[in-house]
């Protein structure tokens, strides 16, 4: 499949545009935002892997070598395998490997990994912790990033106020058009009208 | 550990209102009918929305028909059939946790305040049982769970997620219990996320009073410093956008818009509650 495609590209894109898609997808596909077993879940471990494959395939077309390390794939880490744990839900087996690793080669990766593992068990306030922790190892790799900053967006209520922003908004102002607007209007100025003054001088 | 679940009622529409109302109405009749007025007194919002949840997660239609109110004969509300295995089985749970309550006050207060519960313990306990004897399993599991909480909050040095890990656990299981294989964890995750909810909020609620009498509180930790209330914002909307997250990839068939209600709006209002009492 043409790899342009599955990131939503014209053919050809620059780079920035390629790992600009990439990043917005990969946020959108984490798994992190999905419950195990559910069909959605699934679905975006499928998209996960395919965008993954997209990007690795563009990158190494394109020369450009320096971003594939913040790649969300993470192929060639040291703890894939817990990571892979995590993912399908072996939470258990994944801790006591994490707790086997010596505290001396503990690197951003694994404090990310037992973020994840923390989230994935509920335990938020360590998860923040952890993800902070590997963020401030590492503050140039996207995926500790994001992971931190949604989490802290949390700290004010972020998700919360932004998801009710959207869709099911049904506040006064969310049903507000352009009709209601004029018509507001004219009304206003049938009033003045009736009063002596004029709103809207031309009508 | 109750009246933290509330709906915000200015942003319902009139028939989900109804809906919600029937429910309630509905959990009460039921226990009005296994438990008698005693299994009525436990009666409260928290196990409305304990009920509205583990409905909207079933396969299975839900019915109402137009009946009266026990108590108030002139006013009419709306009831799910009887013989409801949701509405019995969210009685049973009610009773379980009311009986727990009353346990825990026992053993907390002085003589005077725990009078009322000394007296009606005896009495609950045999509600206690019929509901055992009806849901041997669960009800077995989620006491070992409460049990653990209380022993989990005498051990020295506990962190916060330590502590709400045992309540958040029971709700989770219970919430789990009789659903479909594709929805369970899924179930699980969002009751998990809700019983912890609610233990923080109950935990930063009761900061000062358990302040006051040498009680314990996960919030009397040096990570916290003197002033925890910046913290306890922050932990409770993380944990109340986490279940936020989670509630938006459940597989809901009904009652959508009301549960949409609790979680974006409701939790907002009791946490502003809880920090507006303290200011």
């Amino acid at each position: 499949m043409n790899p342009y495609q599955v990131l939503g590209l014209q053919n050809g894109a620059d780079i920035q545009s390629v790992k600009k898609a990439y990043k917005f997808l990969a946020t959108k596909y984490d798994a992190s935002n999905f419950v195990e077993g559910t069909p959605e879940y699934e679905n975006a471990k499928k998209r996960m892997d395919e965008i993954n494959n997209a990007y690795d395939q563009i990158v190494e077309n394109t020369d450009d070598r320096s971003y594939s390390s913040g790649s969300y794939s993470s192929g060639y880490s040291s703890f894939s395998d817990i990571r892979h744990m995590i993912e399908s839900g072996r939470l258990d087996d994944a801790q006591m490997l994490l707790e086997g690793v010596a505290p001396g080669s503990r690197n951003a990766e694994w404090y990310y990994l037992k973020g994840m593992l923390m989230k994935k068990k509920g335990w938020l306030e360590q998860a923040h912790d952890n993800f902070e922790k590997a963020y401030n190892m590492n503050p140039g790799n996207a995926e500790y990033r994001s992971a931190y900053e949604n989490i802290s967006g949390g700290n004010a209520g972020g998700y919360r106020t932004s998801r009710r922003g959207g869709g099911e908004n049904r506040g006064c102002l969310g049903d507000c058009s352009a009709c209601d607007i004029c018509s507001s209007l004219l009304c206003a100025d049938c009033c003045c009208e009736c009063m002596g003054g004029d709103l809207i001088p031309c009508c | 550990m109750f009246g933290y679940i509330k709906i915000h009622k200015s942003e319902l529409k009139v028939k989900e209102y109804e809906l919600y109302k029937g429910l309630y109405c509905s959990l009460c009749k039921q226990l009005g009918r296994e438990y008698g007025f005693l299994g009525r007194m436990t009666l409260n919002y928290d196990f409305t929305f304990f009920l509205m949840c583990s409905m909207a997660l079933k396969e299975n239609d839900v019915c109402f028909s137009e009946s009266h109110c026990s108590f108030n004969p002139r006013k009419k509300c709306f009831c799910c059939e009887r013989d409801n295995a949701d509405i019995s089985y969210t009685a049973a749970i009610s009773i379980l946790f009311s009986y727990y309550k009353l346990k825990d006050d026992i053993s907390d207060n002085s003589f005077f305040k725990k009078l009322p519960a000394l007296i009606l313990y005896p009495l609950f306990r045999l509600k206690y049982k019929k509901a055992m004897s009806k849901y041997p399993d669960i009800l077995e599991e989620l006491s070992s769970g409460i049990m653990r909480q209380n022993a989990i909050e005498s051990k020295p040095s506990v962190t916060l997620d330590e502590c709400a890990d045992p309540s958040a656990d029971v709700l989770g299981k219970a919430l789990s219990y009789g659903m479909g294989e594709n929805v369970k964890d899924a179930a699980y995750s969002f009751g998990y996320c809700i019983g912890r909810l609610v233990y923080i909020l109950d935990a930063a609620d009761d900061f000062e009073k358990d302040l006051k009498h040498g009680r314990f509180n996960p919030f009397k930790n040096e990570r916290y410093g003197d002033d925890p209330t910046d913290s306890m914002k922050a932990v409770l909307n993380i944990t109340a956008d986490e279940a936020a997250r989670v509630f938006d990839t459940l597989p809901i068939k009904r009652f959508r818009s009301i549960i949409y209600n609790v979680i974006f709006y409701g939790f907002e209002d009791t946490i502003n509650g809880i920090f507006g009492k303290k200011e």
